[in-house]
C-alpha cells in the first residue's frame, strides 16, 4: 500500500476487473483513452494476464482507494522503458469532474513520487487528447510541460482530434553523499 | 503504383534477406540512430520475420532493391488502422551508397504506399536530435516537427531529446 493524504494506492486484484471494465467503458472515460472497443471480461482478463507476463514489467498498475478504503479508480505507469527510464502515466477516477478533485492531484503526486524516487525513472509523460482539455489543467498544475501537438492523432465522433504530449523530467540529483 | 522509381523498389522480405538485415541492424553506424540497444541474433530476426506474416501484425516491412541489389530495409510500424496512422522506419544498410538521394526515394516510396495503398491519414517518425541527416530528409519531404520529447533517450552517457515528425494526407 502506498499511502497519500487523500488516497491510497493498492495492488490491483482480479476481482477488481469487473469494476474496471465498467469504468473503462464509460462514455466519459472513453473520451480520453486510446481504446475504441467496448471491453468485455475476456479483454479484461487478457490485459490482466499481460501485465504479469514481463519482468521487469512494462506496466505497473494500482487501484486507487479513498481513505474509507473504497476503490475509486485505477492508475499506473505504462510503456515503462527501463533502458531510457521513462514511462507514461495512466489514470482513471470515477467521479464527475475528477480532474479538479484533491484525490486526482494526490494520485498523480503519489505516482510521480513512485516513478522518480522508487523506480528511478527520469521522465514521466502523458498523451492528452483534445477531447478532454480538463486533463491539461490537471497536469499543468503538477508542473508538466507541453512538448508538442500531434496533429490528427485520433479519430473519434467522425472527426480528427489532436493530442498533446506533456512531460515532467526528474532534475533531482540522485547521488547520496555520505557524511564523514 | 508505389514503384514510382524504376531504380528503387519495395520488395517483400524473404527469409534469405534476414542475414544481411541482422548485419545492418548490428552495425554501430546504424544502431546509433535506432532505439535498439542490444545486438540481435538470428533467433530475434526469425521471430520478427514470422511475426510479420501474422494477420494482426502492426508492421508492413519491405526490403529496398536498387538495380536488383538489396540495399536496405524499411516500412511501417505501429500501424493503427482505426486512426489510420503508422510510424515509418528506414534503414539504408549499404552505407557506401548513402548521399545519392536513395533515402529520399525510399521515404517517398513508403509515403506513397502508406497514403495511396493503405489510405493512411498520418505518418509519424521518431528522430533522435543528433540525427541531422534524417531531420533534413524528412523536412525535404514535408514532414513537420510536432514535438520535442525531452531526455527521451539515453545514449553514450547522457540524455538526448527525441523529435516527433509527421505528415498528414489531407
Amino acid at each position: 500500500m502506498i499511502e497519500g493524504k487523500f488516497v491510497n494506492l493498492r495492488s490491483l486484484e482480479k476481482e477488481d476487473l469487473q469494476m474496471l471494465k465498467i469504468w473503462r467503458n464509460d462514455k466519459k472515460t472513453r473520451l480520453h483513452t486510446r481504446e475504441y472497443r467496448l471491453l468485455n471480461m475476456i479483454n479484461q482478463y487478457e490485459w490482466f494476464e499481460s501485465i504479469h507476463r514481463q519482468n521487469p514489467p512494462s506496466a505497473i498498475m494500482f487501484g486507487i482507494e479513498n481513505k474509507k478504503h473504497k476503490l475509486i479508480g485505477v492508475c499506473g505507469l505504462t510503456y515503462i522503458d527501463w533502458k531510457n527510464r521513462h514511462a507514461e502515466i495512466s489514470n482513471i477516477i470515477t467521479k464527475i469532474n475528477w480532474q479538479r478533485t484533491k484525490e486526482a492531484k494526490n494520485t498523480l503526486e503519489l505516482l510521480i513520487d513512485y516513478g522518480f524516487n522508487e523506480l528511478n525513472l527520469h521522465r514521466l509523460w502523458v498523451e492528452i487528447f483534445d477531447t478532454i482539455p480538463e486533463n491539461i489543467k490537471l497536469f499543468e498544475r503538477l508542473k508538466f510541460v507541453k512538448e508538442g501537438t500531434l496533429k490528427d492523432k485520433l479519430w473519434r465522433n467522425s472527426q480528427w482530434h489532436d493530442s498533446f504530449i506533456y512531460s515532467k523530467v526528474n532534475k533531482t540529483l540522485t547521488r547520496h553523499t555520505k557524511k564523514k | 503504383m508505389y514503384n514510382m522509381s524504376k531504380k528503387l523498389e519495395l520488395k517483400k522480405i524473404s527469409k534469405y534477406d534476414l542475414e544481411i538485415i541482422v548485419k545492418w541492424r548490428n552495425d554501430p553506424k546504424i544502431m546509433k540512430y535506432n532505439r535498439q540497444f542490444f545486438l540481435l541474433n538470428m533467433k530475434h530476426q526469425l521471430r520478427w520475420f514470422n511475426d510479420l506474416s501474422k494477420k494482426d501484425s502492426e508492421q508492413r516491412m519491405f526490403v529496398f532493391k536498387y538495380n536488383g541489389n538489396t540495399i536496405g530495409v524499411g516500412g511501417l510500424i505501429h500501424l493503427d488502422k482505426k486512426n489510420r496512422s503508422a510510424e515509418v522506419s528506414i534503414i539504408l544498410g549499404e552505407t557506401k551508397l548513402q548521399h545519392r538521394g536513395l533515402g529520399t526515394m525510399a521515404l517517398q516510396l513508403l509515403i506513397n504506399y502508406a497514403f495511396q495503398k493503405l489510405k493512411l491519414h498520418r505518418i509519424e517518425a521518431e528522430i533522435f536530435e543528433y540525427n541531422k541527416i534524417s531531420v533534413k530528409l524528412f523536412e525535404r519531404l514535408n514532414f513537420k516537427r510536432e514535438a520535442i520529447l525531452k531526455d527521451s533517450l539515453w545514449r553514450n552517457g547522457r540524455w538526448w531529446n527525441v523529435y516527433i515528425f509527421s505528415i498528414i494526407n489531407d
